[in-house]
C-alpha cells in the first residue's frame, strides 16, 4: 500500500510537472485596451519601436500602441496611401508592405508614424503571385502564397497541375526561384490556402502551409530546400480533408464561399501563424475541440524540430518580438465570439528554474 | 355547316391570324431605334486625353495609324492578372507580324504606371485616367483589344482565360 502511494505519489509529481512545462509559465504581461469593431486581421507586424503595425478588414492601416491608435496609409494609390495589402515586414531601416499585384512599398518613419519612400516591383509572371506572407532576409524578399507554374508548351492552359508556394525575388525584384512545389489536381480551391515564412538563424528560412504541419527548411544561400520535415502532431490535431479544397461550383459564392473558409479555418487545425522565438519555431493552430482553448501555440525547437513544448490560450497569436507574443483577445476579431472589442494581450514565457 | 367545315374555318382564322401577328410584328410595328453605340465602342475620340509614361498628353486620335488598323490593348492593374499577361502577349504576336498596337493602363497615378512598366517587354504603353474612360469607353469588360479605324471601333476581342 506504501509503495502503491509512493508510486501514484511520483506519478502526479511528473504530471503536474509536464502540465506545468506545456502552460503554466506562458504568463501574460500587458493589455492594451481600445474600443472599436475591427474585423477579420489582414496582417500584423511588431514594429522596431514594439507597436502593431496592422490591418483588419474593417478598419484601415494602423499603428496600435498602449495608449492610443494611430491611423496611416489611407487606402489609394497615392505615394503615403496603401491598398489590397498582402502582408507586411521589416526591411532594412522601414517596412515592406506588399500590395497586389506584383508589388512592393518600402516605408520609412517619419514622426510617429510612416512615409512612403520606395516602391519596387516584383517582375511578373503568367499567373499571379498570391502572396499570404513574407520576410527579407539575406538581403532577398522570401514571399509565401501560391503561384501556377505554366506548362510547358501549353501557353493558354490554366488548369496547372504545379504550384509553387515560395518565390524568392531578388531586392531589385527579379525574379530568383520558385520553391516548394506541389502538384495539385486541377481544378481546385486551393487558391485559398494561407502559407507562411519565417527566417531563422540567417541562413534558412522556414516555410509551411496552413493545411499541414510540416515544414520546408529552404537556405537562403543555395536558395534550395535542405530539408522537409514532418512535424510531430499533437493529439487533437484535425487534419484538413484531401478533398477539402476541390472545385466547387458555388450557387451563391459570397457566402457559401465564406462558409468553406470559416469551416476550414475553425472547423480544423489550420495553421494561424508562425513565428520564431530565440531557439523555437513557434506555430499556432487551431484546436477544433469543444471544451478546449481555442487555440494552441506549439514550440518546436528550430534545430531539432522536435515538439517541445504547447500552450493552449483563446487569443490568436498576431507576432512575436524580443520574447513577447502579442495576441488578439478571444481570436480572430469578425471570426471568434468576445472579439468586438480591440485587446491586445501580451505573453512572455517564463523558463522554470 | 358541318364539324368538319367548322374546323376546318377554325384552322383558316388561326392560320391567318398568326400570318397578320407575323408581319405586324416584322414590318409594321416600329423597332426601337438602334443603339448609336454597340456593345464595345469609343466616344468622341478626338477628346480622350492620355499620358505616355513621361507625363506627356496627347489624344488618343492623334496616336492611331493613319493609313490603316490600330490594335488598342485596353486594360487596368486591379482585374484579371492572368488576362492582361495574356492580353499583351497577343499584342506582341500581333506588332512582330506587322501590326500597329498600342496599350492604354486605366489607371490614376503616372508613376505607377512607369514603374509598372519597367516589369514589361512590351511598348509602348499610355496611361488613361479613370474617370476618362468611364466617360468615353464602353466596354462590358477589360482587357479588351479593341481594333479601331477611322477613329472607330470595328471589331474587339474581350480576353478571358
Amino acid at each position: 500500500m506504501k509503495n502503491l502511494l509512493l508510486f501514484f505519489g511520483v506519478l502526479f509529481v511528473l504530471l503536474s510537472s509536464l502540465f506545468s512545462q506545456s502552460s503554466g509559465s506562458f504568463k501574460q504581461i500587458d493589455q492594451w485596451k481600445h474600443e472599436g469593431a475591427f474585423g477579420i486581421n489582414g496582417f500584423s507586424f511588431i514594429d522596431e519601436q514594439n507597436r502593431l503595425v496592422a490591418g483588419f478588414a474593417k478598419t484601415g492601416h494602423m499603428i496600435i500602441t498602449r495608449d492610443k491608435i494611430i491611423e496611416f496609409a489611407p487606402r489609394g494609390e497615392g505615394p503615403d496611401e496603401l491598398t489590397r495589402v498582402y502582408t507586411v515586414f521589416l526591411y532594412k531601416e522601414g517596412l515592406a508592405f506588399v500590395e497586389r499585384p506584383d508589388k512592393i512599398k518600402i516605408f520609412t518613419p517619419k514622426g510617429e508614424t510612416y512615409s512612403c519612400k520606395d516602391t519596387k516591383w516584383l517582375k511578373r509572371g503568367r499567373y499571379m503571385h498570391i502572396i499570404r506572407d513574407g520576410i527579407f532576409y539575406d538581403n532577398k524578399f522570401f514571399l509565401a502564397g501560391m503561384e501556377g507554374i505554366p506548362p510547358k508548351g501549353e501557353p493558354y492552359n490554366y488548369n496547372y497541375p504545379e504550384y509553387s508556394y515560395m518565390k524568392v525575388y531578388a531586392d531589385n525584384g527579379d525574379s530568383l526561384k520558385q520553391l516548394v512545389r506541389k502538384k495539385i489536381t486541377p481544378p481546385s480551391l486551393f487558391i485559398y490556402m494561407g502559407s507562411q515564412v519565417v527566417g531563422y538563424n540567417s541562413d534558412r528560412v522556414f516555410v509551411m502551409l496552413d493545411n499541414e504541419l510540416k515544414v520546408y527548411v529552404v537556405s537562403t544561400k543555395s536558395l534550395e530546400i535542405v530539408k522537409e520535415v514532418q512535424l510531430e502532431l499533437p493529439p487533437f490535431y484535425k487534419k484538413m480533408p484531401e478533398c477539402f479544397y476541390a472545385w466547387k461550383e458555388y450557387k451563391d459564392a459570397a457566402r457559401e464561399q465564406l462558409i468553406d473558409l470559416e469551416t476550414w479555418d475553425m472547423g480544423y487545425s489550420s495553421i494561424q501563424e508562425i513565428v520564431v522565438d530565440g531557439n523555437y519555431l513557434v506555430v499556432q493552430i487551431r484546436t477544433p475541440v469543444e471544451k478546449m482553448k481555442k487555440f494552441a501555440l506549439l514550440f518546436y525547437h528550430a534545430e531539432t524540430l522536435k515538439l517541445e513544448r504547447t500552450v493552449f490560450l483563446d487569443d490568436l497569436l498576431l507576432d512575436a518580438k524580443d520574447g513577447k507574443y502579442y495576441c488578439f483577445a478571444n481570436g480572430n476579431p469578425g471570426r471568434d465570439d468576445n472579439t468586438d472589442e480591440c485587446i491586445i494581450n501580451i505573453y512572455r514565457f517564463k523558463e522554470k528554474k | 355547316m358541318t364539324k368538319q367545315d367548322w374546323l376546318i374555318n377554325t384552322g383558316i382564322v388561326i392560320v391567318l391570324a398568326a400570318i397578320v401577328v407575323v408581319v405586324a410584328v416584322k414590318y409594321i410595328i416600329p423597332k426601337p431605334a438602334a443603339p448609336n453605340l454597340g456593345p464595345v465602342s469609343i466616344k468622341e475620340i478626338d477628346k480622350i486625353q492620355l499620358s505616355d509614361l513621361n507625363g506627356n498628353e496627347m489624344t488618343l486620335e492623334s496616336l492611331l495609324s493613319k493609313k490603316g488598323l490600330t490594335y488598342c490593348l485596353v486594360f487596368d492593374l486591379e482585374g484579371c492578372y492572368s488576362c492582361v499577361y495574356r492580353g499583351l502577349e497577343d499584342l506582341k504576336r500581333l506588332k512582330a507580324s506587322g501590326q500597329y498596337c498600342i496599350a492604354i493602363l486605366v489607371h490614376d497615378r503616372i508613376d505607377e504606371a512607369q514603374g509598372w512598366s519597367t516589369t514589361q517587354t512590351f511598348s509602348p504603353f499610355y496611361v488613361l485616367k479613370k474617370a476618362a474612360f468611364y466617360q468615353y469607353i464602353n466596354t462590358p469588360m477589360i482587357p479588351v483589344i479593341l481594333k479601331i479605324e477611322n477613329g472607330k471601333v470595328n471589331g474587339y476581342t474581350i480576353i478571358k482565360l
